[in-house]
């Protein structure tokens, strides 16, 4: 399968929150980086049909996905960064309503419903009300519907928001096992969840995709840019002023070691380190304070 | 069928002859792959009877307690009183039905409900058809309960209970686009029910209403109905997730 994005641009009045994306997304995990903002949300509404895009299309095998229209949706799962449902159902009520919707039938929806709640671990709650859910579970619940009609186009928005470190492995594991035949898309801005899981990362950032590529490739990019120095606690609120700060981590006689993002040697005794992931996503979103950069 | 042409596509290759896990194997493969020109059709029942749980089981008791509240009056109101009662009482099943339609109007509900097979239009459009024709229901049995009680005019109490039942699910709609909040579209209707029930009240204007002739009573009704439906496609217009997350300040943007 393939989804193909053609000069998409979503406009909110003068606001570009989509500028022009390009792409092909294939089978796999495609994790979209980026900050609050960026427009990773309204790219993923766009593909998820739910907003149309001011300008350009989304086609799924060179067909647009509007003409496709509901033969599109049986074939989507969709879990939004926030979403509503009705405070009363009980879990598996809920996940019944969604299989409803999605035109799954009676016994095979009462199958998918169990095995999903067994899946994301809410088998023991399943008669509660989701009004009584705490941020987790109903997140955990988000994931059970998306994947309701085993959908062979997966979009997540920030799904492991809310959930705890045992949760998230789960999770990230159970989509390891999904991503071999399916096209997941995957926003987030937590860099920790798509290190081990991406097939490609995008990065996106003002509307635009700023850089495609596997997590090695992305990491090339910062390769020769992260440093590592030892600086006075004192000196830390300027460095932090003037570069993209990392990691900070305490030291010994008032002095703190700092991983830096930077284009230059930020000090003479500044050390190049290997880089990761996460000083990729500096690299393009450390804020650098404007007057430290006229400096 | 599948697996017969499989096997004999295969053979042509001279390859081994395949086993049943690969066959099925291969069989999902091209199912999975068939899937998107083959959405499953979801019949008009299933979609009203997927909206019958979600709405309140507070719409259900009230519209039960109007029921016994027109029938208990029946008895002790005289005939032509308990046709106008009911013609005032009527608004109030459209207020009841204001929040449980509204409950579909929220943008983080239809966000995750727009991207099911089933249109977010159709839900809604179902949710209102659940509500509109319980509403009937309950206006046609508190009639006939009624018309055991006292003798009203059946087919004159039925067609004035219509025109005020529809002039205010005309209202509650048009309210519905204007204003955000249930308590202000309830308080649009009524309004209307106690205008209704002050020209009730006034014995000359309700023997006025009694004796309008049955063919401009009939019109009446065709005419409010032709009003809900054109709201109706109105409001069905305007509901797309964008729309009603901007109108709703869902801060979804």
């Amino acid at each position: 399968m393939e989804i193909k994005y053609s000069e998409i641009t979503k406009k909110y009045g003068d606001k570009k929150a989509v500028d022009g994306v390009n792409l092909t997304l294939n089978n796999g995990v495609c994790a979209l980086l980026g900050a609050n903002g960026s427009g990773k949300t309204t790219l993923m509404r766009i593909t998820a049909g739910i907003l149309d895009a001011t300008e350009g299309s989304v086609s799924l095998d060179g067909r647009n996905i509007k003409a496709l229209d509901s033969s599109y949706r049986n074939i989507l799962g969709y879990l939004p960064q926030n979403f509503g449902c009705y405070k009363d159902f009980k879990a598996k009520d809920f996940l019944m309503y969604m299989c409803a919707l999605k035109g799954i039938d009676g016994d095979f929806a009462k199958k998918r419903c169990k095995e999903m709640l067994e899946e994301v671990g809410l088998t023991e709650v399943q008669n509660k009300k989701i009004g009584s859910f705490s941020g987790g579970m109903k997140q955990r619940l988000g994931i059970a519907q998306s994947l309701l009609n085993e959908p062979s186009v997966l979009i997540l928005d920030e799904p492991t928001a809310g959930l705890d470190p045992k949760e998230r492995i789960r999770f990230r594991n159970m989509l390891c096992a999904l991503s071999k035949e399916r096209i997941i898309i995957y926003a987030t801005h937590i860099v920790s969840d798509i290190t081990f899981l991406a097939d490609r990362v995008l990065i996106m950032k003002d509307g635009k995709i700023v850089a495609d590529g596997s997590p090695e490739e992305l990491i090339e990019i910062a390769v020769g840019k992260v440093w590592s120095v030892n600086v006075e606690r004192s000196e830390l609120s300027r460095i932090q002023a003037r570069y993209s700060v990392g990691t900070i981590k305490d030291g010994d006689n008032g002095f703190v070691n700092v991983r830096i993002v930077s284009e230059g040697k930020p000090f003479e005794e500044a050390v190049n380190v290997k880089p990761e992931l996460d000083d990729v996503y500096l690299y393009f979103f450390g804020e650098v304070s404007e007057d430290a950069e006229a400096d | 069928m599948i697996d017969k042409q499989l096997k004999e596509t295969l053979l042509l290759y001279q390859v081994e002859k395949p086993g049943s896990e690969q066959i099925e194997k291969a069989k999902q493969i091209v199912l999975k792959n068939e899937r998107p020109i083959k959405a499953p059709y979801i019949s008009a029942k299933r979609v009203v009877s997927s909206q019958i749980q979600t709405v309140s089981n507070w719409f259900w008791l009230f519209s039960l307690m109007f029921v016994f509240a027109v029938v208990y009056l029946s008895f002790k109101i005289n005939n032509q009183l308990t046709t106008l009662f009911l013609c005032g009482a009527t608004p109030l099943l459209s207020i009841a039905s204001v929040p449980v339609v509204l409950s579909n109007i929220d943008a983080s509900r239809m966000e995750l409900e727009g991207t099911c097979l089933i249109k977010p239009q159709t839900v809604f459009s179902a949710k209102m058809l659940i509500c509109g024709c319980f509403d009937l229901i309950v206006i046609i049995i508190t009639l006939l309960f009624s018309s055991q009680l006292s003798e009203i005019n059946i087919v004159r109490s039925a067609v004035l209970g219509l025109i005020s039942f529809t002039a205010s699910s005309f209202l509650c709609l048009g309210a519905s686009l204007i204003f955000k909040t249930q308590v202000a579209i309830s308080l649009v209707s009524a309004l209307y029910a106690v205008v209704v029930a002050c020209f009730v009240s006034m014995n000359f204007l309700s023997e006025k209403l009694l004796e309008i002739k049955m063919p401009f009573l009939v019109l009446a009704v065709v005419i409010n109905s032709a009003m809900v439906y054109a709201m109706y496609s109105v409001a069905i217009k305007n509901y797309s997730f964008e729309k009603v997350a901007k109108r709703f300040g869902n801060k979804i943007f």
